[in-house]
């Protein structure tokens, strides 16, 4: 009881005692979140503003003698004529690793009953993106853990890959098995105590959905070890518009900080169509302009100026990267439509996931011809490059054989060895979710293919032979990886060890 | 957007104050009986911008202040002389007394509010802690 | 050449005696000759060809039989050999194995501890929040109560006096630029 003591007579002692000004209006109209209010005649765009009942609003509109206001939080205690005064803040929310393994709201307040987040430091959620100065090409890789995607669409630390695919494709599933590989790479890294390591946290963003589904994401990486090095900031469906509308703008301020202090850092926005569709729902309440599908005329701009503030920043501007895994949820396979041809233009490349094939039960289902990563091949390590180099095209020209050869009953010789091949690689490369494979081990995986000792083994086999293999690898094989893992390249002895590890392996499975 | 009408419902509201130029309500009903003599055919528009105008220039120069407790004439003298020397148009100033300031005063002007109050203070100290 | 004739008689008297017909001598002899003829070309040749050739086979399968046991001592040798070097593979493996359960129970033992010390770490930590949040919460109350004392007290105790003067001074504090 001293301690509250103290601390009242200290708050005394340090009470201003000058009068104060602010600047005040009332609330005119109040509907859907959105006030419109009378007043506050000295606003600034985008500040925060304090109503009764400590309910937050955001300055959108600033018109000739009112201020239309979005609220976060409890609207129903407010009524029209309450009082609403400036507060001369930028929304701002709280970075920095004390956020990690916490689940916060839209504006950095804790949602998961771990008590207060003693954040130091907080950062606008509205920021501008860093200019061509500081940048720097993408040339270090981020790995996802998956092979279908590390192979082929490669991912680089700073680049912006949009997944792109109908509902339940498993888009949030690459995205969290991304997130999970990093912690897997990150506690490695941790453990061999190397000083040039640069471990990747993560922001996983929450729009729109179900809690039901957080709860479950949350429960993933709990589960798997990787909730330590994550910050999920929710939005849920539940929470008003204007939440939803902030949670990415939040979530890219607090990986910025990770950027812009010389570290690298993976954002997921999950989803940003229902981001998009927020943000029109505050529009049209808010009486701005609709263009197509009712979508304001600056939903591009909603959206280019999210993802432009991932970066990978050049050395002298402390070597720091943001790397954005933006998700679009597209309607019966359309990538046409306006949201997803808008991202897709702001990306540097995308995954897209077939419905059909993830039916089929090829999961992760990487469409091959509709993904690409426009960073390519300069981020992966040498040695993945040296034997997944091909194994793209060699899989597009066996989807469009298998498509041919279901009319051609005898096939010639050529043909039916690249039918084989993709085959396999198409079997190689399925993948249960939250079950990562390490650089090294999907090299050699990949060496082994191209190498034909997959040759041997029947199509259907092929998937539980890559996993025990895997597993030899893991075991008794660990000084070839282990190579890789250090050197980073594929050399002739290198080679040599995994060829006799490979033929070990060879021999035991049946 | 300055419309046909804005000469004269500029001369109209100067026509509307008084010698301090301030807005007098006397005036101004001899302004809308005047209008209402004329009848002319843009009757209704010139009456609604000459409105318009009137409760703008009004908010403009309403002080309203509000005091904790009754107070001497020299201290309102004073605040009006204060306000007057920063704030160059004509203001009417209306005192109120308000028994939840406790002490101190509140002025509003336009949008903008002064406040140095016990109460003020209080609730100052009272955020502090839940911050 | 008495003795000459005395010969001939003699032979004559041979013949005479055992009968020998010269025509049928010759024609018994022609009959001889044919039927050895045939004899040696139809069936004695082909039974010496066929001796002949076992013979051949037995010589073979005899050297064939030293050649199986000299190969046969070597598979056997070979045999023991691989025998050993089996052995001592599994042996290898065996305690590789062993290597590797030891090292799985001593994980799943150290995960097991980190597990407990996890869940001694949890509930600590959920303790002290539980305090802070009561903390909080009392801080927060008591500080409300305070004020809301000291403004009913304010407002009953301060005489007009007072607050005349609160008012007049914090007037002269007025700073409309601030």
């Amino acid at each position: 009881m001293s301690s509250i003591t103290d601390l009242i007579r200290k708050e005394i002692e340090n009470l201003s005692t000058d009068a104060t000004r602010t600047n005040v209006g009332s609330i005119i109209t109040l509907a859907d979140g959105v006030a419109k209010v009378d007043g506050l005649s000295k606003v600034m765009f985008n500040e925060m503003i304090e109503f009764p009942n400590n309910v937050l609003g955001i300055a959108l509109n600033l018109e000739e003698d009112s201020v239309g206001c979005v609220l976060l939080g409890d609207v129903s205690s407010l009524k029209e004529g309450d009082e609403a005064r400036t507060t001369g803040k930028l929304l701002s929310v709280p970075v920095g690793k004390e956020l990690l393994g916490r689940v916060v709201d839209a504006v950095g307040r804790p949602m998961d009953g771990k008590g207060a987040i003693n954040a130091s430091q907080s950062l606008p959620v509205e920021r501008i993106a860093p200019g061509i100065i500081p940048r720097k090409s993408v040339d270090q890789p981020l790995q996802t853990g998956i092979m279908a995607v590390d192979s082929m669409v490669p991912i680089g630390r700073g680049q912006r890959e949009l997944i792109i695919g109908d509902r339940s494709t498993g888009k949030t599933t690459i995205a969290i098995d991304t997130i999970i590989n990093q912690a897997k790479i990150n506690k490695q890294g941790e453990a061999s105590g190397d000083a040039n390591f640069r471990p990747v946290f993560c922001v996983y963003v929450a729009i729109g959905q179900k809690n039901a589904n957080v709860a479950r994401t949350i429960k993933t990486l709990e589960e798997s070890g990787a909730m330590e090095y994550v910050t999920i900031v929710s939005a849920p469906a539940a929470d008003n518009p204007a939440n939803q509308y902030l949670a990415p703008y939040a979530g890219c301020a607090m990986g910025e900080w990770y950027m812009e202090n010389g570290m690298d850092a993976l954002i997921v926005y999950d989803d940003l169509s229902k981001h998009a569709v927020a943000y029109r729902q505050i529009s049209l309440i808010l009486k701005r302009p609709s263009g197509r599908e009712a979508y304001p005329g600056d939903v591009f701009y909603l959206h280019s100026r999210l993802l432009e503030r991932s970066a990978r920043l050049k050395e002298d501007c402390g070597n720091g990267s943001l790397t954005a895994l933006p998700i679009i949820e597209t309607q019966m396979g359309d990538v046409a439509g306006y949201i997803p041809t808008n991202v897709i233009s702001i990306t540097d490349g995308q995954i897209f996931l077939e419905g059909d094939l993830f039916n089929k039960g090829i999961r992760p289902a990487v469409s091959v011809g509709l993904s690409v990563s426009r960073v390519g091949s300069a981020a992966q390590i040498k040695a993945y490059k040296k034997v997944a180099g091909k194994v793209k095209l060699e899989l597009a020209q066996f989807r469009e054989l298998a498509a041919f050869s279901q009319f051609e009953s005898d096939l010639d010789a050529t043909t039916k060895a690249s039918l084989d091949k993709g085959a396999r690689i198409v079997e190689l490369f399925k993948q249960t979710a939250a079950n990562p494979i390490s650089v090294e081990v999907q090299t050699s995986l990949m060496w082994a293919m191209q190498n034909n000792f997959f040759d041997s083994i029947a199509v259907g086999d092929v998937n539980r032979g890559a996993q025990s293999l895997r597993k030899y690898l893991e075991t008794q094989g660990k000084e070839a990886c282990d190579l890789i893992y250090s050197t980073g390249k594929l050399e002739e002895n290198t080679e040599q060890k995994l060829r006799s590890a490979v033929e070990d392996w060879k021999r035991t499975f049946s | 957007m300055p419309s046909k009408f804005s000469s004269l419902i500029t001369k109209l509201v100067k026509e509307s104050t008084n010698e301090h130029g301030i807005i007098d309500k006397s005036l101004v009903n001899n302004v809308l009986v005047g209008l209402k003599e004329i009848n002319s055919p843009m009757h209704q528009e010139i009456l609604k911008e000459f409105l318009t105008e009137i409760t703008k220039t009004l908010r403009f120069q309403l002080v309203e202040v509000e005091f904790g407790s009754e107070t001497s004439k020299s201290v309102m003298t004073k605040l009006k002389d204060k306000i007057s020397a920063t704030i160059s148009r004509p203001l009417d100033f209306k005192f109120t007394t308000n028994k939840s300031l406790i002490a101190g005063y509140r002025i509003k002007l336009v949008d903008d509010v002064f406040e140095d109050s016990v109460q003020s203070r209080l609730s100052k100290l009272s955020q502090s802690f839940t911050s | 050449m008495i003795i000459l004739a005395s010969l001939t008689d003699t032979a004559q008297g041979i013949v005479e005696t055992f009968g020998i017909d010269w025509p049928m001598l010759i024609a018994q002899a022609i009959n001889f000759l044919i039927v050895a003829f045939v004899i040696w070309k139809f069936a004695f040749k082909n039974i010496l060809s066929t001796i002949k050739e076992r013979e051949k086979q037995i010589a073979d399968s005899l050297s064939n039989a030293d050649k199986i046991k000299l190969e046969l001592e070597e598979t056997e040798k070979q045999q023991q050999e691989t025998l050993q070097e089996a052995s001592i593979a599994a042996q290898k493996t065996i305690s590789s194995a062993q290597d590797q359960a030891k090292a799985l129970i001593e994980a799943q033992k150290e995960d097991a501890r980190k597990q407990a010390e996890e869940i001694i770490l949890k509930a600590k930590l959920a303790m002290e929040q539980e305090r802070d949040l009561i903390l909080k919460e009392a801080r927060e109350e008591i500080a409300s109560l305070v004020v809301l004392t000291t403004s009913k007290v304010l407002s009953k105790d301060l005489s007009e006096d007072e607050k005349q003067h609160f008012s007049s001074r914090a007037t002269e504090e007025l700073n409309l630029n601030s």
